[in-house]
């Protein structure tokens, strides 16, 4: 972790120091696009019914008071301080832990029924979406409430 | 007979799942795809069918209004609250499904238990309308039964395409069911155990409810009532002349026909062990429909019965007898033939246990029922269809015998299997499913009382609510069944509480310590057991002596539920040791040792020269703490002073003379 810091810094300073109109351009985009490190609390949240089905565009998300968070770590860890892992619910449950990629965007989980079940998520600005395997659509949606270079690994 | 329209789908077909048009208002439903975790079987292979016929038979789902994302097209939606107390009115409008804030399907397949901890929720994970796993999909309620039955005679689209004229029999038939799975085929092979009749019932107020309740004495000889199901399964209307017949028996094992059920034996204080109420007329019943029939009774006194404390219930037969539809294979003594053998008798042998209520315990009577000496086994088997973890991983369930049964156990050497034993020589703990009490040779006609008690283990605690035990009498012989009386065991998830003990203590030989343990926020039993598993004391406060040094098992056992922990505690001697030594350095003629001597039985010091090696033994008194040595023979120089206690050199210091 602290090698990794410490390379962020260098980069950091390279980076300052430099003259060229462009790359300060990049540098400028790059401190206003919101990281995926951090934590994110869950808001709303949508989930397609069997009885009757309703139709995915017209399947709206429902804000719900919900303390659920999820925490997204330089080490590809993700951390939820409840069920929100696995489970598209705004009620608290166990904490949970799980492996995510980039490359995908997805995350995998031991705590959850299957650990094998990939987890779809993806980011615009400072929204998160997480799709939950389900009949047919079953999405989280969480907000950026806290940045990672703020927050000590739990 | 209902027409249901099911559409099949593909396999392959996305998204996988079932579907209807709403709730109560199509007879269509509909089956698509695969479940979506390994192995992915066909959902028409899964109970999805009933859940979405469910729908069709007007059933929501059992997080409806109380999932607060779930989209629903009911304006009335409202959560139900985590404890049920509005389920009438809100959530599925089911009042025997508890809250459910929606499982999403995260439910352990193997154990049929949730993955994750709700909190106050505690919802079924084998309800057909859950969102829980297709493994564990296999109840409906009463009431959601219930409330199908009366979709469809109410909802026109389904009415429409019933159609009467199909029934089991033409002429004439009324039975009631032993099990879910019986449609009144004689002899019934499709139930199990036919003990356990979920179509007769006890209320203990003239209600509408649909469960079993524990018979309630009342001084002032208000009744219970007693509630069958009688199903007309032909095409004829009945006659409205048949009768049924309610026979009631203290619950026992080995109920013969009719000697236990109709008041021909009594206890030794003379009151009857069993009794027929009068019979009821029951309503004409149109083909392939059914009444519950409500019979009232006054419950006999328990203190009529045993001197302990531990509830004692009753059995029930129900007979159904009208002249066109007798009983088809007459009386025979085992009940157990006799019910599997006409379909106009049912049978109920159950104790409800409801922690909540503080209940932990209930009582069966072990009988032979014969004029000859027998031999019989009792056997300790859970419910087969129950899923989750049984009742004797989560509870301690104690098989207790009282002084006939312990003796009659006794009489062919107290054989048994998976029971461990206790603390106390009449009770067992039931290790593992099938446990046998075994070879319990009865005299002729000879009586005795089984309790079992049931504790939860707060550590082990999930969030299952429902356990079902059964106690099995068997003949040694033929493994022929004699009886059975079922036990039923419900908890709600309760405040965790911890036994701690405290940290291990250390006293000398003239020291006492006093052990306090952590007291819980509730009333609590604090027990405390010594290594052989006596009970040594019971309170908060232990104090050990010397001579009482050793490991105690602190029992804390919640006086509201019976919920209990363990902890231990272990108290030792301090180790003989040299506590000083003065003056040092020494210029004087005798130098003094203080030391403390443990349980020990012979005990020297040896204070050896550090240059020289040479050494010399002091014996100490053992009932002494201070020695005194003379010190003209020792030179000037380093030494070493050893306290050798039996043989064992326990600890060392050093003195200079000077």
């Amino acid at each position: 972790m602290k090698k990794i810091y410490i390379l962020l810094i260098t980069i950091a300073f390279f980076m300052a120091c430099s003259n060229n109109d462009e790359e300060i351009s990049i540098e400028e985009e790059q401190e206003e696009s919101i990281s995926i490190l951090g934590t994110w609390l869950r808001i709303a949240g949508r989930k397609n019914n069997d009885s009757p089905p309703i139709p995915p565009d017209e399947l709206q998300f429902i804000e719900a008071v919900s303390e659920n968070t999820v925490t997204f770590y330089p080490d590809s860890t993700v951390v939820s301080n409840s069920v929100s892992l696995c489970s598209n619910t705004p009620f608290m449950g166990d904490p949970t832990m799980g492996i995510y990629s980039l490359i995908d965007s997805t995350y995998t989980s031991i705590d959850c029924t299957n650990p094998d079940r990939k987890y779809d998520f993806t980011q615009s600005d400072s929204i998160l979406i997480i799709s939950y395997p389900y009949l047919g659509i079953s999405e989280g949606k969480f907000k950026k409430i806290e940045d990672m270079d703020l927050l000590p690994k739990g | 007979m209902v027409l249901i329209f099911i559409y099949l789908f593909p396999d392959e077909a996305t998204p996988w799942g079932g579907a209807t048009q709403g709730i109560g208002v199509s007879s269509s439903l509909f089956i698509a795809g695969n479940f979506m975790d390994d192995p992915q079987i066909p959902v028409i292979d899964t109970p999805f069918i009933s859940h979405e016929m469910g729908h069709v038979l007007g059933l929501w789902h059992t997080f409806h209004g109380t999932d607060p994302e779930q989209t629903t097209t009911d304006p009335n939606a409202c959560p139900e609250l985590p404890d049920g107390s509005n389920g009438e009115d809100c959530g599925d409008y089911i009042s025997d499904t508890p809250a459910d804030p929606n499982l999403n399907f995260e439910v352990n397949p193997d154990t049929c238990e949730w993955t994750q901890d709700f909190g106050q929720f505690m919802p079924s994970t084998d309800n057909f309308m859950a969102y829980t796993h297709p493994n564990c999909m296999d109840d409906f309620t009463p009431i959601q039964v219930q409330t199908m039955k009366h979709a469809l005679v109410t909802l026109d689209h389904l009415i429409a395409v019933v159609d009467t004229e199909c029934c089991a029999t033409q002429s004439l038939d009324l039975f009631i069911k032993d099990s879910t799975e019986d449609y009144g085929e004689e002899p019934n092979t499709v139930t199990e155990n036919m003990w356990v009749s979920e179509d007769i019932w006890i209320r203990i107020t003239d209600d509408n409810g649909l469960t079993h309740q524990n018979p309630q004495y009342n001084s002032n000889n208000i009744p219970n009532y007693i509630n069958v199901r009688v199903v007309n399964r032909s095409c004829e209307t009945s006659l409205g002349e048949e009768t049924l017949t309610i026979n009631w028996a203290k619950a026992n094992t080995a109920l013969v026909y009719p000697e236990n059920w109709d008041g021909t034996l009594s206890n030794e204080d003379g009151s009857p062990l069993g009794g027929e109420l009068d019979s009821i007329i029951i309503p004409a019943i149109s083909g392939n429909d059914d009444v519950i029939v409500k019979i009232p009774w006054v419950v006999p006194n328990p203190e009529d019965y045993s001197s302990n404390d531990n509830p004692w219930h009753f059995c029930l037969l129900a007979t159904v007898l009208g002249s066109q539809d007798g009983l088809s294979n007459g009386y025979t003594p085992n009940p157990n033939i006799m019910v599997r053998n006409n379909n106009n008798q049912a049978w109920k042998n159950i104790t409800i246990v409801d922690l909540e209520d503080g209940i932990t315990s209930g009582t069966v009577m072990v009988s032979n029922p014969y004029n000859n000496q027998q031999a019989f086994s009792l056997e300790f088997v859970i419910e087969s269809t129950e899923f989750g973890k049984p009742i004797y991983t989560e509870a301690e369930v104690g098989v207790e015998m009282d002084d006939a049964l312990f003796t009659i156990w006794e009489r062919c050497g107290k054989q048994h299997t998976e029971l461990a034993e206790t603390k106390y020589e009449k009770t067992k703990l039931i290790e593992s499913n099938g446990a046998l009490l075994d070879n319990l040779i009865f005299y002729p006609n000879e009586r005795a009382l089984l309790i079992l008690h049931f504790n939860m283990l707060i550590k082990e605690l999930t969030s299952k609510n429902k356990y079902t035990i059964h106690v099995i009498q068997k003949d040694k012989i033929t493994d022929e069944v004699i009886g059975a009386e079922t036990f039923v065991i419900y908890k709600k998830m309760r405040e965790f509480f911890s036994a701690t003990a405290g940290n291990d203590k250390q006293i000398d030989s003239d020291q006492t310590v006093t052990i306090s343990p952590e007291e819980i926020n509730e009333d609590a039993t604090y027990n405390w057991y010594d290594p052989e598993g006596n009970l040594v004391y019971q309170g908060t406060t232990l104090t050990i002596s010397a001579a009482m040094v050793k490991k105690y098992t602190l029992e804390v056992i919640a006086d509201a539920d019976g919920f209990k922990d363990y902890d231990e505690v272990e108290v030792t001697l301090k180790p003989s040791r040299i506590i000083s030594i003065s003056p040092n350095p020494v210029t004087q003629s005798t130098l003094q040792i203080n030391y403390k001597l443990n349980n020990v039985n012979s005990a020297f010091l040896m204070i050896v020269n550090h240059n020289s090696g040479v050494s010399q033994n002091h014996i100490l008194n053992t009932t002494t703490s201070t020695a005194t040595i003379n010190l003209n023979a020792y030179n000037a120089g380093l030494y070493t002073v050893a306290l050798v206690c039996d043989n064992e050199m326990i600890d060392a210091k050093t003195f200079i003379k000077q």
